[in-house]
């Protein structure tokens, strides 16, 4: 069965591989719950150890290696945009728009919302206590930093398809997020009963560098007939940078520059740009997990659920409106007011046109939101060694939520690590296969999660992704057997008896002999509660 | 088995490796392997043109040539805000009207002979003792009694008369004359008092001699003694007069005293140094001829000389002029040594209210004297000739003589030659005259009229315009009325040719201002309008002339009854102005009018470049007011084909249709809408291929007024269009990437 096993992941990694590679995000760490950094993604995930302690300041294990997260997404991949031709061009590489090439496959491939993230996370300082038998604290300190883009598939098509074809032309999601901020988070997790537990963080934002586009709706139309091309603009782009910016008299940007920085006093500068900023926020991560029987459990989380206030250094730029307001504009072709001078009017002035879009500017204070995610996951014992999970995932974008879906083997063969294989469906595709990894000798634990590290380093024509997670963790008093249940099953068991009548093991025969039989044990389900 | 199962594993994760990395070779081998082609098929729509216009903002108002008329100051209708376009063209010269030549002057070449000449006025006494006329004239007994007298008194005594028995000649000691050393007097008079201061009468006449080259000349003898019955009492005196009339005068003086008696007398006290006196006068001395000091005198020609002036065809009779400027010639000869100035006074001139007289300095060492005299604002009576009261001068000719203190020789000899004449320089101000009955020709002229800045790319058709009209208005400075006779005639680029005036009076009476108008330099304005009604001018405009040959004849006084009573003026202060306006009111029919204009593709680059139209849709919206069909036709040319195979087809669009008339007009709440399509696809219309074909398209403009042209509209400000223009397409557009 295990060689089934194995070479089904290993056909399913080949064949898959060959085709598409596509990233996930942080899908595999999801059910790697020997590893502090679940709880990251997972508050109710908690290592199985009394004290755990990792982050740069850390000497040596924060070091080697360092704790960066580090992953890219993107909507296409090389392949989507430079590929081998067909017919008499099967020994060139040719694009979307070559003769040769079929339009319509790659324009199914561009989706209302098309989005390009970069994240990165380094870790200062986490670690994380065990209190009595029921509570778990966890303390971290970090740095994190985002940047999403948004393009819609409009913006794509319109240039190939034209406007004739694009009357009503939306570019709603044309959008950039960038977030840089320091995080000080607390945790808690608790084990309210046996089969039940609940997390929590509380997550205090200090905010260092933003671009938040709050609204993102650019319209153009072109009438039937007269063809009339208008827009209708409700865009609203903020950002918090240490700029300058002067204006005209009549409100429009003229001058651009960066705020001189007191170089006799680099120190205080960088307190002030990078820690007491001044725009702060807070988010929470909550969940629970839930043991529905011995072997299934599952789980529900929100992370990152919360926001940042900017006040300093703030700068909004919004274009709001149509024609009517200078929000937008309305063509209607050259506009014929006399006869003379006809050759002149004749050409499109489109420096008038550019000029209709007036900006309004401001340096008032703005929030932005937090990307947050919600997982709903659900893990099933296969044995006590492996583990198979399946994890739902949303992240709220600007526009819309990211879905994604993970099913993940998770293998546990001894205290020395884990390792985990996990299998995605992200950015409307089927096709993404992750690893990771823990090795813990001593108290030393490093772990490496890499989403899509075959496609990357295999396939990167195929990659939509590229990601990283790694670092070292200092972890003490791991508990990495589990105890013997001696009340089975949990709930209305016909296999729970009065006294000490022993129960088997799962798996485990009451055989004098020692000799294993193979019997299935019926899976009763856990009351409602 | 374990150890099996571990190694299949790596076997196989082994061929992956191996089979992947060639694949991914390829797929990033850009430099090598990729295909810049590129087909790019979008479809495109665009607006091309808008507007909302009125035929107001069309045709704007622009100063003097185009117009917007209320229709009711036309008399087309009732509504004042309803107003008419109405082109406007003028020609407006201001000119000198050259009706007079300027005028000329004769020359005029004369020669003055020396007049007598005033000389100065001499006196002198002559004194005789007694003594000496006794021991002169009487005999010696006389003379001796007469020394026993005057030994013997006082106290008085009583004397016997004496009779002389000779005469005597006395002369001036000293030569009296410093001013005259001789001279034929021709005037002046020689007084003579003889005065006794004697204590006895006495009674003598006088005899005043001259010397005359050593010979003695009596001048005159003046009988005192009155036939020897007159006694000159002592300490009493007679005198005498004497008129010199051509007499010579030497520059001495000699006198004798004739028949001289000595009374008797008692009780009278004798004294020999007695003196008999005589007192001599020369007053009002004129010499024709002498040599003497002569003070200075202007001497002045009796009679005037007349110099003519007029014009170059001699055919006016001026009375009076006004000079602006001008010059006067001269050129004096000279041999009258005693002249220093020639002068000649126009008697009939003046300046300034004062007679005008002109100098010329002469000088006896220079004989000759040539200049010019200046003349500015000289008004001169040409009408005091009584032998010709017209184009006449008259003029004094006179010259000053002086010779200070120095005695010069004249006489009847000597004399001044003078040439006058006028170097064709004189401008005048004003001139009175009679100009009689002529004709002069005041313009004649060609005019390119460039229709087609009006109508550009015209090529055929009919334009009729019904109520044009022109209008001369001609601003006339000079006081000379008449009658304008003009010809205009239009020819178009066909050689067909419009007389304006066919079959119509040509003639147009020229009003005049009066004398006093005309030196003011006022004008009296003269409008002349050609309608419809009076001339031919719709047949003109509807030629459309590229040509207008024009010109006009005054006749002067052609209204004048009698030619002798005429009295013109003409002064250059004012100007001359004509003003030729042509109005074309905006009513009237097109009929098959065409425009074309070719428009060559291949200059248009963005054009090139597509290779394939699989579509094309031109869309024309219209909401028109104007009374206009307009309909455009284009022909898709190839020129590199052969002539007769370049056009390759025809694609017709109606651009608008006429908005409805009643009496010419489109009402303001009636429009014509109108929607035009296009459509060419290429998979089912050849015309498209045929357009990509193409590299040169002619277009052609079809315009007829409403109801084809047949009935006349008129154009108001307030005909509306609006239109919508659009085109949209799907283009394929073949190319290769960039890769530099």
């Amino acid at each position: 069965m295990k060689l089934v096993y194995t070479y089904i992941i290993v056909a399913v990694v080949s064949f898959w591989s060959i085709h598409n590679s596509y990233a996930q995000i942080d899908n595999t760490m999801y059910f790697m719950d020997r590893l502090p950094q679940a709880n990251y993604i997972n508050p109710s995930a908690y290592p199985e150890c009394k004290f755990f302690i990792g982050g740069l300041i850390v000497p040596i294990v924060g070091q080697l290696p360092p704790p960066i997260t580090f992953a890219v997404n993107t909507p296409l991949d090389w392949n989507d945009v430079v590929f081998k031709g067909r017919w008499e061009y099967s020994d060139s590489l040719i694009h979307p728009l070559h003769p040769n090439a079929n339009l319509n496959d790659f324009l199914k491939k561009i989706h209302t919302y098309n989005h390009i993230s970069t994240d990165f996370q380094t870790s200062i300082l986490y670690f994380g206590f065990k209190q009595g038998a029921s509570n778990f604290w966890s303390f971290d300190v970090s740095n994190r930093m985002y940047m999403h883009v948004g393009i819609p598939g409009n913006l794509i098509k319109f240039p190939i398809l034209g406007n004739g074809e694009l009357r009503d032309a939306d570019f709603t999601g044309l959008y950039m997020n960038v977030n840089s901020y320091n995080q000080i988070a607390l945790g808690y997790k608790r084990q309210v009963t046996r089969y039940f537990s609940v997390g929590a963080k509380v997550k205090y934002l200090i905010g260092i560098a933003n671009v938040y586009t709050s609204e993102s709706s650019i319209a153009l139309k072109t009438s039937e007939n007269v063809n009339h091309l208008s827009t209708t603009s409700n865009y609203v782009i903020h950002a918090t940078a240490p700029l300058e910016v002067s204006l005209q008299e009549n409100g429009d940007i003229e001058d651009i520059n960066f705020v001189e920085f007191n170089q006799n006093d680099i120190s205080n500068e960088i307190i002030k740009n990078a820690f007491l900023t001044g725009n702060r926020g807070v988010a929470f991560d909550v969940g629970f997990s839930k043991d529905w029987n011995s072997e299934f459990t599952y789980y529900l989380n929100i992370e990152d659920f919360g926001f940042i206030n900017w006040k300093r250094n703030t700068h909004t730029l919004s274009l709001v409106g149509d024609a009517s307001n200078e929000g937008g504009f309305e063509y209607k072709g050259v506009e014929i007011t006399d006869i003379d001078n006809l050759g002149e009017q004749l050409a499109p002035n489109f420096d008038s046109i550019i000029t209709k879009f007036d900006f309004d500017y401001s340096t008032s204070s703005y929030r932005s939101p937090m990307p947050f995610k919600i997982y709903g996951g659900a893990r099933y014992k296969l044995s006590p060694k492996l583990y198979i999970g399946a994890v739902g995932r949303f992240e709220k974008m600007s526009f819309g939520f990211r879905p994604s879906a993970a099913v993940s083997l998770n293998y546990r063969p001894g205290k020395f690590g884990a390792f985990t294989l996990s299998y995605s469906y992200l950015n409307h595709n089927f096709n993404n296969i992750g690893l990771g990894t823990t090795l813990r000798i001593g108290p030393v634990q490093w772990y490496f999660i890499s989403d899509n590290l075959l496609g990357t380093a295999l396939l990167p024509h195929q990659s939509r992704s590229m990601s990283l997670r790694m670092g070292c963790n200092l972890v003490f008093g791991y508990k990495d057997k589990e105890k013997p249940q001696k009340a089975l099953p949990m709930f209305n068991s016909s296999m729970q008896g009065a006294g000490n009548k022993k129960v088997p093991k799962f798996g485990q025969v009451n055989s004098k002999k020692g000799s294993r039989e193979k019997k299935k044990y019926k899976t009763i389900s856990a009351p409602k509660n | 088995m374990k150890h099996f199962f571990n190694h299949q594993i790596s076997l196989i994760a082994l061929l992956l490796l191996i089979l992947m990395y060639s694949c991914v070779k390829d797929h990033f081998d850009v430099r090598e392997k990729f295909s810049s082609d590129i087909k790019w098929n979008p479809s495109i729509a665009l607006p091309l043109a808008y507007g909302n216009l009125t035929l107001g903002d069309i045709v704007k108002e622009r100063q003097d040539t185009i117009q917007h008329i209320s229709e009711t100051e036309l008399g087309y209708g009732s509504q004042d805000t309803d107003k008419v376009i109405q082109l406007r063209y003028g020609i407006d010269s201001a000119r000198k009207i050259d009706i007079m030549r300027l005028p000329v002057m004769e020359p005029y070449d004369t020669t003055l002979f020396l007049k007598p000449i005033q000389l100065l006025d001499v006196h002198t006494v002559f004194s005789e003792t007694v003594n000496d006329l006794l021991q002169d004239n009487f005999s010696n007994t006389d003379y001796t009694d007469y020394q026993n007298y005057e030994a013997t008194s006082p106290p008085p005594i009583s004397v016997t008369e004496r009779i002389a028995d000779k005469v005597e000649t006395y002369s001036s000691t000293a030569l009296p004359f410093t001013v005259i050393e001789y001279a034929v007097l021709s005037e002046g008079n020689m007084e003579v008092e003889c005065i006794n201061n004697f204590t006895v009468p006495i009674m003598t006449d006088v005899a005043i001699l001259t010397d005359s080259a050593g010979i003695r000349q009596e001048i005159a003898v003046f009988d005192f003694s009155n036939g020897g019955t007159q006694w000159i009492a002592p300490g009493a005196s007679l005198n005498d007069v004497f008129t010199f009339n051509n007499t010579y005068l030497g520059s001495q003086i000699l006198y004798e005293f004739r028949n001289l008696r000595f009374a008797d007398a008692a009780n009278v006290t004798v004294d020999l140094s007695n003196v008999i006196q005589l007192d001599i006068n020369l007053t009002q001395l004129k010499a024709s001829q002498g040599k003497a000091v002569v003070p200075q005198q202007t001497i002045s020609m009796d009679s005037l000389v007349y110099v003519t002036i007029r014009d170059k065809d001699v055919s006016k009779k001026i009375y009076r002029i006004i000079i602006d400027e001008g010059l006067i010639h001269y050129k004096i000869t000279s041999s009258i040594d005693v002249a220093t100035e020639f002068l000649v006074t126009f008697e009939s001139m003046t300046f300034e209210n004062d007679t005008v007289t002109k100098f010329a300095a002469l000088n006896k060492l220079n004989p000759v004297e040539e200049a010019d005299w200046y003349l500015s604002n000289h008004e001169t009576d040409l009408t005091t000739n009584p032998e010709q009261p017209f184009n006449s001068i008259p003029i004094r000719l006179g010259y000053k003589v002086y010779t200070g203190t120095e005695l010069m020789e004249f006489g009847p000899h000597q004399n001044i030659n003078i040439q006058i004449s006028n170097p064709d320089s004189i401008v005048f101000q004003y001139l009175e005259g009679n100009m009689g009955k002529i004709e002069e020709n005041v313009f004649t002229d060609t005019l390119d009229f460039e229709i087609e800045d009006f109508l550009k790319n015209f090529l055929s058709g009919e334009i009729t315009f019904y109520d044009p009209k022109l209008r001369l208005v001609y601003s006339n400075p000079i006081g000379i009325p008449g009658e304008f006779e003009m010809r205009l005639v239009g020819k178009n680029s066909d050689g067909d040719s419009v007389s304006v005036f066919r079959d119509n009076a040509n003639s147009f009476k020229i009003h005049a201002p009066e004398c006093d108008q005309v030196r003011q330099g006022d004008v009296i304005v003269s409008n002349i309008e050609f309608n419809k009604n009076n001339t031919n001018i719709v047949d003109f405009i509807k030629l459309l002339p590229n040509k207008i040959e024009y010109s006009g004849i005054y006749k002067i006084n052609a209204d004048a009854p009698d030619e002798n009573s005429i009295v013109n003026c003409v002064s250059n202060v004012g100007d001359a102005r004509l003003t030729v306006e042509v109005e074309l009111p905006m009513k009237l029919s097109i009929k098959d009018l065409v425009l074309q204009q070719e428009v060559v593709l291949s200059e248009i680059p963005e054009i090139e470049n597509i290779s394939n139209i699989e579509s094309l849709r031109l869309y024309v919206y219209t909401e028109n007011q104007l009374p206009l069909d307009v309909k455009l036709t284009i022909t898709m040319l190839d020129t590199t084909l052969e002539e007769a195979a370049q056009e390759l087809g025809v694609l017709d669009v109606i651009v608008l249709e006429s908005g409805t008339t009643i009496n010419g007009k489109v009402s303001r709440n009636s429009s014509n809408k109108n929607t035009e399509e296009i459509i060419l696809t290429s998979a089912t219309d050849s015309r498209l291929e045929k357009f990509l074909q193409s590299n040169k398209l002619r277009l052609q403009i079809k315009v007829e007024t409403d109801q084809q042209g047949d009935v006349p509209v008129i154009f108001y400000t307030y005909y509306g269009l609006k239109f919508n223009l659009a085109v949209d397409g799907k283009f394929l557009y073949e190319g290769r990437i960039n890769m530099d």
